[in-house]
């Protein structure tokens, strides 16, 4: 009898959890940190639909495309029947966001602020949201614990500056309160252009050779488009005339470490930014 | 057949068209959902029939308010660009000529590059309607000041109007790019998509508005049909008909402001169908404004909600932005319809 009821008691328990695989939730991310954490927390099968900022992280799944994180579709993101939509304060446009909860999708937003801080809480609030709290805890040690063991800088920090080259006007620099601006900060060199100004301004020419950058940090694409540094660096004279520019020191990075705060990703970008500086 | 009943009844598949992309307007996008679905979700507050709470949602919060304000914008722009080529008889004039567009780009803009500083006292609940309410304040506050410098103790001259308009466009441009370059990363995207125009952002608060305002203009400005008739046989000749010159021009200049602003501050820039539907319904009808005014209220409502329907089905589940599908579709078609005229000896 006592077996009986043991192997009832299995029977129901094996059988409830069945019932909770079967139906897991359904997912859409906007803002690419936000789909890197989904992905490091082992939940990406439950992703039904990404924005266009994490198409390149999520390029074999062919996952459908909501288009960009901050002109969403109530319809279009409707139409993937998502649980969730997971993004940061940059998703929008407000109304959309309304039309979506009046539908019953829960709107889950992250903060972005761009600092390490902030980073923790997401991923925490992520794994509590899909109830992996162990794994959110370990993916928090893991970056924890890479972000202490980087290769330790020179004293004083060199100047560097976080440029968008795509303005016909001029280029577009990271000031304070940006991930160009963190990522600066957190690769061990300082952004003088964070004293000026916050968020991201064009820069005339002049001004950028004023800060005398040592190291200048880019996005992958952007290189790409002008054609690697020296590309850049004869399109933008100013460039080329400054410290970092005469040296060569042109830094890329991975252009899905830069939307909607900090990535999960970030510590070996840092490592690698570190290294480069090091001059390994 | 004689030509009133030809025309009738051009008017009325005209109406039948607009029936038609209305009812797809409701039907399609990118979540499927079944033709008598749709329409039991429509009509299920009426009847008492029973459809899936998510169907009726999507027809009656999503789908229904969009094809409302698809509907009132389109026949509110193909409306006064049909006043506006008749009062500057000029077939290029559309209402960005007298300094409504540009007015209401740099009104939104203005909050949306300066109201976080401006606006913080306002309570919470009027936050999403300010940047419509500065473009509606811009669109009106510019017309009236190219009104101003239009007018002297002659009379409102259309050619300095015009003048006025353009000088005022190129200042707020040049003042919209000053805005550009202090504003942030946020603000930029923001003034980007605003400026690309979208049907996206549908409510009824926003149908609301529209209906007060487009109302105005559906109700007097069709009136104006025998003056518009008139004044294209020029300022003069339209006087000694009997027509109060003066006044028609003040009553259409300030429709077109009212209707516009009221659309750009609901939807966004929204470009060519002011400019490009009445010269379709001239083709049809010929240029008599009594049927001329209703045809561009017909045609301009479906030839919207026709591409509205594209803009949200042709990159599901992402969207194009409408006002760039319109002007995608719309120039090259104008060029075409250009080039069939200058064949023919019309222009």
């Amino acid at each position: 009898m006592k077996v009986l009821i043991q192997r009832c008691l299995w029977v129901l328990l094996l059988g409830s959890a069945w019932s909770m695989a079967a139906e897991p939730l359904r997912v859409v991310t906007a803002g690419a940190s936000v789909t890197a954490i989904v992905q490091e927390l082992g939940l990406a099968e439950q992703l039904v639909g990404i924005d266009s900022t994490s198409v390149s992280l999520m390029a074999e799944r062919g996952l459908p495309n909501v288009g960009y994180q901050r002109a969403l579709s109530a319809e279009g993101v409707l139409s993937l029947k998502p649980d969730v939509l997971l993004g940061t304060q940059e998703m929008g446009p407000p109304p959309v966001l309304a039309q979506l909860r009046d539908a019953g999708v829960d709107v889950v937003m992250l903060s972005a602020s761009p600092d390490l801080r902030t980073l923790y809480a997401n991923i925490e609030a992520v794994g509590v949201r899909f109830a992996q709290v162990e794994q959110a805890a370990a993916l928090n040690q893991r970056i924890q614990a890479d972000i202490a063991a980087l290769p330790a800088m020179s004293e004083p920090a060199p100047p560097a500056l976080f440029v968008l080259t795509h303005s016909a006007s001029g280029m577009l620099v990271a000031g304070a309160g940006t991930v160009g601006d963190s990522l600066i900060h957190l690769g061990g060199m300082s952004n003088p252009a964070a004293d000026s100004f916050s968020q991201y301004r064009v820069l005339s020419a002049e001004a950028l050779l004023g800060l005398a950058p040592q190291w200048i940090l880019t996005t992958s694409k952007g290189l790409d488009m002008v054609g690697g540094t020296d590309g850049l660096l004869s399109q933008q004279p100013a460039l080329a005339a400054t410290p970092a520019g005469q040296a060569q020191q042109v830094v890329d990075i991975e252009d899905s470490l830069l939307v909607g705060g900090l990535s999960p990703h970030i510590a070996p970008a840092l490592r690698q930014l570190r290294e480069t500086a090091a001059g390994e | 057949m004689s030509v009133a009943v030809v025309k009738r009844c051009i008017l009325f598949s005209l109406a039948l068209l607009l029936l038609l992309a209305a009812v797809l307007s409701l039907t399609l996008g990118p979540v499927a959902i079944p033709f008598t679905d749709a329409i039991g979700a429509l009509l299920h507050r009426v009847t008492g029939w029973t459809v899936a709470a998510d169907t009726a949602l999507i027809v009656e919060h999503i789908r229904l308010p969009r094809t409302l304000m698809g509907m009132l914008i389109g026949t509110t722009l193909a409306l006064t660009g049909a006043a506006m080529q008749g009062l500057f008889r000029n077939p290029l004039a559309d209402p960005a000529l007298i300094g409504v567009s540009s007015g209401a780009a740099l009104g939104a803009a203005l909050v949306i590059v300066l109201g976080s500083v401006w606006l913080a006292a306002l309570p919470a609940a009027l936050m999403p309607y300010t940047q419509a309410a500065g473009a509606f304040a811009g669109a009106l506050l510019t017309t009236w000041l190219v009104y101003r410098l239009g007018s002297s103790n002659q009379g409102v001259s259309m050619a300095s109007m015009l003048l006025a308009g353009v000088a005022i466009a190129a200042l707020s441009a040049a003042v919209v790019g000053l805005l550009t370059y202090i504003a942030d990363d946020a603000m930029l995207r923001a003034l980007t998509f605003w400026n690309m125009g979208s049907l996206g952002a549908a409510s009824y608060d926003r149908v609301g508005m529209l209906v007060l305002c487009c109302g105005v203009v559906w109700w007097r400005l069709p009136r104006q049909a025998r003056a518009l008739n008139a004044l294209l046989l020029g300022e003069s000749e339209a006087r000694h008909l009997g027509v109060e010159v003066e006044r028609v021009k003040r009553e259409l200049v300030l429709l077109t402001a009212l209707g516009v602003g009221a659309a750009v501050a609901a939807a966004g820039l929204i470009g060519f169908v002011g400019l490009v539907v009445p010269h379709l319904a001239r083709l049809l009808l010929g240029p008599d404004h009594r049927q001329l005014l209703p045809a561009c209220m017909l045609l301009g409502a479906a030839l919207l909600l026709l591409a509205d329907v594209a803009a949200r089905l042709l990159v599901a589940p992402a969207e194009l932005p409408l006002g760039i599908l319109t002007a995608l579709l719309g120039a090259p078609f104008f060029i075409a319809l250009l080039l069939r005229m200058q064949r023919r000896g019309g222009l």
